[in-house]
């Protein structure tokens, strides 16, 4: 059993090898690197702004079967990226897999992609903050809630996120640790609140499975399919763990632990809960046609004053999942733009020498996430009628971005194994053996089947939105990427002097 | 019946997680670094 500084030193040794340096501050234990995959999951968050969607859709049979069978998939997808996060532990993680297994190209369009969907689900997640704390604030200082306040506590939220990540990791790690036992408190509460003080009784359990009934105006199979946003959306994000790699101490073997786990026990926290939710239903349609049906259905079981507390304790879980999200984003941007992989990545790339975290990019994370919900703030001003809501739009936008950019290294490793170019001596310690193959296949049925799901209409502006990145990546790489990108294997080249001397810059400062 | 096939559906959920989880721990207790070889790829653009 090795102690922490030579763990540290083997860790160090193992980035050396792909020609990086250790410059982010590598202090994560395995439950801070769990914990930022659950937080950015965060049942608290998806499951519960979604919940009005998935009801609207799916109706009740959505939380039991639409939860449990996204869940067995994204379980799959989880398994397929800890293995690749365990044989190639870099923060770059997705991108710098599809790189090593394919070439640089599917590496730069993979880092772009996985950077939209990041985008999305920042911007999705703060803006669920803002949805969440903006009516609460109003009623405290006495203004109405609109579009444009809204849109100011998304920005002030953010910012805060921003600060909190540029000081340290440290205050994130701990942040994440809390956040990850609030998120099981919180249900806990709730669930224990809903089982024994409910007002008119829980329904039957035949309720959770009832299928067949939908308060929209489509099918019901194809009703059901579009519910599924509201789990699919809730599982994203657990990537985090393999971006914070860098910063996580046993990372072959934590990381991949930390991307599974906190699926898994997502799954089993949010099945509890949701369960619970909507066996205390008892009046579905006034729900979905409430501007909240999950704070709707909690203050119609538990009274107005639980659906307060809920709806405080709530926003809180938002705003640490939205913390963990900046962070993830940060570090893979950060990680992008040492291979010079985006324009001016040389301040993307930097350190803060005093704090040790990528502080640019962090703050570049920040504004890209404004202004992607900017962009759809002024869509609705100058056309009110659009027939979607922001929420909708941003979700779908980061489901599909991030399952494209998990897709592409799982497609990539097999189809490196076929040629023989990625072998079993190349992979790290978590590993599935004989039933990598079979796991990898069905997660990349999933990913193809979801993301066509995502953005067919109601969600069709998401597909306009991702199509017209895509123009833009395309235009980028012609124009100058294709022939000026040299991907993480430029970073080979470096020397070990070099790479040292850059490491003792960073030691030096820190003491 | 709904209910029957829904908690098949979560036992099956929890059997695939648990069996996923347990031979993973047994390669990651059985994993020989000696044998193992960092992947740098190659790039065939």
């Amino acid at each position: 059993m090795k102690n922490k500084d030579q763990q540290l030193l083997e860790d160090r040794k193992h980035l050396n090898r792909y020609g990086y340096a250790q410059e982010l501050l590598r202090d994560m234990g395995g439950f801070s690197n769990f914990a930022i995959s659950f937080s950015i999951i965060s049942i608290l968050t998806g499951a519960v702004s979604l919940y009005g969607h998935g009801l609207l859709y799916g109706g009740p049979g959505m939380m039991g079967f639409g939860w449990t069978i996204v869940a067995f998939f994204v379980l799959l997808i989880a398994a397929s990226l800890s293995e690749l996060a365990s044989a190639i532990p870099t923060a770059g993680a997705l991108y710098h897999w599809a790189a090593s297994l394919k070439g640089t190209r599917i590496g730069w369009y993979t880092a772009w992609i996985n950077l939209i969907g990041q985008i999305g689900i920042v911007a999705g997640i703060d803006y669920s903050v803002a949805l969440f704390a903006d009516p609460l604030l109003a009623g405290i200082f006495h203004y109405s809630s609109t579009d444009t306040t809204t849109l100011i506590v998304f920005g002030a939220v953010l910012l805060l996120h921003g600060i909190l990540n540029h000081v340290g990791i440290k205050i994130v790690a701990k942040l994440n640790d809390f956040s990850a036992w609030y998120h099981m408190i919180v249900v806990a509460i709730l669930v224990v609140s809903l089982a024994f003080f409910t007002k008119n009784g829980l329904q039957p359990i035949d309720y959770l499975f009832k299928v067949g009934q939908t308060f929209s105006d489509k099918p019901y199979f194809l009703a059901f399919l579009i519910g599924l946003l509201q789990a699919q959306w809730t599982f994203t994000g657990y990537d985090a763990s393999a971006h914070t790699i860098e910063e996580t101490v046993h990372p072959r073997v934590r990381a991949p632990w930390g991307i599974f786990n906190s699926v898994a026990f997502s799954f089993v926290f949010g099945f509890i809960m949701l369960s619970f939710v909507t066996l205390s239903i008892h009046d579905a349609s006034g729900a979905v046609n409430s501007d909240n049906a999950f704070i709707y259905v909690i203050s119609h079981a538990l009274g107005g004053t639980f659906g307060n507390v809920v709806l405080w304790l709530v926003t809180f879980a938002m705003f640490f999942c939205g913390l963990s999200s900046i962070t993830s984003f940060s570090r893979m941007m950060y990680a992008f733009s040492r291979d010079n992989g985006m324009p001016l990545s040389r301040h993307w790339a930097e350190i803060s020498r005093k704090y040790r975290t990528p502080a640019k990019a962090i703050w570049l994370s920040v504004i890209l996430s404004f202004v992607l919900a900017l962009i759809d703030y002024i869509t609705k001003l100058i056309n009110p009628d659009v027939g979607y809501s922001t929420i909708a739009f941003l979700t779908a936008v980061s489901v599909v971005g991030l399952y494209v950019a998990y897709g592409i290294p799982i497609y990539l490793k097999l189809r490196a194994e076929a040629k023989g170019i990625f072998l079993p001596k190349h992979y790290g310690p978590w590993s599935l053996g004989k039933w990598s193959k079979p796991i990898n296949i069905i997660s990349l049925i999933w990913i193809v089947f979801i993301c066509i799901i995502m953005v067919i209409p109601p969600n069709q502006m998401a597909a306009y939105a991702l199509g017209g990145m895509f123009i833009l990546l395309l235009i980028m790489d012609f124009g100058y990427y294709k022939k000026n990108f040299k991907g993480p294997q430029a970073a080979l080249e470096k020397s070990i002097d070099e790479i040292r001397r850059l490491e003792d810059e960073f030691e030096r400062e820190n003491d | 019946m709904g209910v029957v096939i829904g908690f098949a559906l979560v036992l099956l959920t929890l059997a695939a997680g648990t069996a996923i989880g347990v031979r993973a721990n047994k390669n990651v207790r059985a994993f020989n670094d000696e044998e193992h070889e960092i992947f740098v790829g190659r790039d065939d653009k």
